[in-house]
């Protein structure tokens, strides 16, 4: 048996939570999908901040060309000394003559190149991107600097760090706080199994109504622990019973041996030891009727079904009984009643039913009774009866056999031997239905069998 | 006659050994599957016991195999399982007869003895003395008288004189006689037997059905003429 883990609830154990870690797994996800996020984002900020400087340099240039009506020196450095006036201007601007030397503007000089570029010079916290244009007799760059494109990155880096971090601490604490429910509830679950395995069978797993998947599990183990309890007392009742049935005869038993031990004579040895082989019989025949009664309830006997004419099994048995009775001063009357349909069942077992029944009425009344036992038609039933006048069923017996038809026969075998546990057993495997009735004075037991269609075979008369 | 014991159990085997040596029987025996079927296929034997249960082969299968190279001798099968379908399963394999575990000797003494004795008889009409048993119209006459008898009570007479001169058990007759598969609680046989003997007696003709102490009933004092 595993041995039994410690009832409190750990940060380790929670960590180790099917629901913890599954939250864990669902924060791994979050985190690189809003990963792959940020990094297109950026890479599409960057692009398209690049193109808008590019677009505005190409217009400045455009622009300024336009306005200084000329391509001469004098004219364009004029118009951008107007333009680098501008209070808003963002432009950085290189006039250079054909010698290379700065005829205005803020950047440094450079060698003359035409098309986009971009500049990272010393001094300059950003990038600066722009476009060249040669003159008839110098150089112009105008360029813009790049200090949006980090700005976003960071802004965008940022607010990822942030998700992140609050994403991780909502799962993380979310985890904790579910799989701390969660396995409040299984240690709830573990705590009764662990009462259970200790022998308090009473115990049921606890129910919050909320109809969830665990819920319902707990209600089907409670409904299976239900089913285990009635089997446990079951198999108590019957081992107390057998304990019961099997005591006086072993206890007889022993009386007669220890005798025999001291027995004078061979006569003496010879009755003690006949006498006990009596009782070992009367020891197997509940070790044989138990045996019966398990295979019954197993139910493979179904497979050989065969029509069965209840009213012939009666005048069979009947005739065989009525010998027996009046040897013990009782009547036994019979009545097979009008032809009527079979019961689909096994004639061996079947016979069995019918001699416990009459049996049970011979041995269990007082001489002078009368016994009854009759088939008759009611609705689509066919029902065999067993009646007789004498004292009827103890009330405690009857009471432990009343609505107990669709129960193991073996549960209510105490009392009265085992031949109405095997009656159960038998009506049971044939879906038939066994009543215990008052008929003041008496007993009657009335077995009640679907009928079959009458074919007028006949089967199963003994 | 020579027996063949096919039994795992070895102090069983001795128990059973002991006993139907006593009555001065051969015995043969074999403790599991294959060695009993080898001695059941090559030597002689009059019947054979065979256990249900095995180690090699099974006792079922181990009786379907000699049956399928031609071995005829009667076999009873022992069975700890008091079995429903068992006894079924048992006949369908070829066997005569069955018996269950556990069981008492002059019941296993019985039934071999009527396995191995003459067959029963198939005559249509006995006659045991002055009694008359006439098989196809189910009548039965002392001295011409005939003695009325309820249907159970002609089959219990019946099978008890075609097995005229053999021991039959109580269990027998219920299984033969009531076929019942089962212990009744109560005396039926007994009961039965008596009102046979009361209405013999009443026609005249007693004795004829002797018990046999702690085993049976023995019918007629000599065969039939």
């Amino acid at each position: 048996m595993e041995p039994a883990r410690p009832g409190g609830v750990g940060i380790s154990r929670l960590a180790r939570t099917t629901s913890f870690r599954l939250m864990l797994s669902y924060v791994a996800l979050f985190v690189v999908s809003v990963g792959i996020l940020f990094v297109a984002v950026s890479w599409a900020v960057s692009n398209a901040t690049r193109q808008q400087v590019d677009t505005d340099v190409a217009d400045e240039i455009r622009e300024l060309t336009r306005a200084a009506g000329s391509l001469k020196l004098a004219a364009v450095r004029r118009t951008i000394a107007e333009y680098a006036a501008r209070p808003d201007d963002r432009m950085h601007y290189l006039l250079q003559n054909a010698a290379g030397k700065v005829v205005f503007g803020d950047l440094p000089p450079m060698a003359p190149r035409f098309g986009r570029q971009t500049l990272r010079l010393n001094g300059m916290r950003w990038p600066i991107r722009g476009g060249g244009m040669k003159l008839p007799n110098g150089y112009l760059f105008v360029g813009e600097d790049e200090f949006e494109a980090p700005h976003l990155r960071v802004a965008l880096r940022d607010s990822f760090l942030l998700t992140v971090s609050l994403a991780l601490a909502f799962a993380l604490s979310g985890g904790f706080l579910i799989s701390l429910g969660i396995l409040g509830r299984i240690e709830a679950v573990s705590r009764t199994g662990r009462a259970i395995m200790a022998g308090d069978l009473r115990q049921r797993l606890p129910l919050r109504g909320t109809d969830d998947e665990l819920d319902q599990l707990s209600h089907v183990v409670n409904q299976m622990l239900d089913r285990i309890e009635a089997l446990m007392a079951d198999v108590k009742r019957v081992s107390t019973g057998i304990a019961h049935d099997l005591r006086t005869p072993l206890t007889r038993m022993r009386q007669r041996l220890e005798l025999a031990e001291n027995a004078n004579t061979a006569t003496d040895l010879r009755a003690a030891l006949g006498q006990s082989i009596g009782d070992i019989e009367s020891i197997l025949t509940t070790f044989t009727a138990l045996l019966r009664i398990g295979q019954i309830e197993a139910g493979s006997r179904r497979a050989g079904f065969t029509e069965v004419n209840l009213g012939a099994l009666v005048a069979g048995l009947a005739e065989t009984f009525q010998p027996v009775a009046e040897e013990q001063g009782k009547t036994l009357f019979w009545d097979t009643g009008l032809p009527g349909p079979n019961v689909l069942g096994d004639p061996d077992l079947l016979t069995q039913l019918l001699v416990n029944l009459i049996e049970n009425a011979i041995r269990h009344c007082p001489s002078g009774t009368r016994i009854a036992v009759g088939v008759s038609r009611s609705g689509s039933m066919l029902d065999l009866v067993v009646a007789d006048d004498g004292p009827g069923l103890p009330e405690e017996i009857a009471a432990q056999w009343r609505d107990r038809e669709r129960t193991p026969a073996t549960r209510v075998a105490i009392g009265h031997g085992f031949g109405l546990s095997m009656v159960m057993a038998i009506a049971h495997l044939h879906n038939a239905r066994v009543e215990f009735r008052d008929s003041g004075p008496g007993l009657r037991v009335v077995v009640s069998f679907p009928a079959t269609a009458p074919t007028g075979r006949l089967g199963g008369a003994t | 006659m020579r027996i063949l014991l096919i039994e795992d159990d070895a102090e069983a085997t001795a128990n059973v050994v002991r006993g139907l040596e006593a009555d001065d029987h051969e015995i043969g025996c074999a403790a599991d599957g294959r060695d009993g079927l080898n001695r059941a296929i090559t030597e002689r034997w009059d019947v054979m016991i065979i256990d249900r249960m095995l180690p090699g082969v099974d006792g079922v299968a181990l009786l379907q195999a000699a049956r399928a190279v031609g071995v005829q001798t009667p076999a009873l099968f022992l069975t700890t399982l008091s079995g429903i379908d068992d006894r079924v399963e048992g006949l369908k394999a070829g066997g005569d007869d069955y018996l269950t575990k556990p069981f008492s000797f002059a019941e296993l003494a019985a039934r071999l003895e009527a396995l191995v004795r003459r067959p029963p008889l198939l005559t249509t009409r006995m006659n045991f003395g002055g009694l008359e048993i006439n098989r196809l119209t189910r009548k039965v006459r002392q001295n011409g008288t005939e003695v009325d008898l309820q249907p159970r009570e002609y089959q219990l007479l019946e099978f008890l004189a075609i097995n005229a001169g053999k021991v039959m058990t109580r269990k027998m007759l219920l299984e033969k006689v009531w076929d019942f598969h089962f212990d009744p609680k109560t005396n039926v046989v007994e009961s039965h037997i008596s009102r046979l003997r009361t209405k013999l007696g009443e026609a005249g003709c007693e004795d004829l059905i002797n018990t046999v102490r702690n085993a049976g009933y023995r019918f007629g004092p000599t065969a039939p003429s």
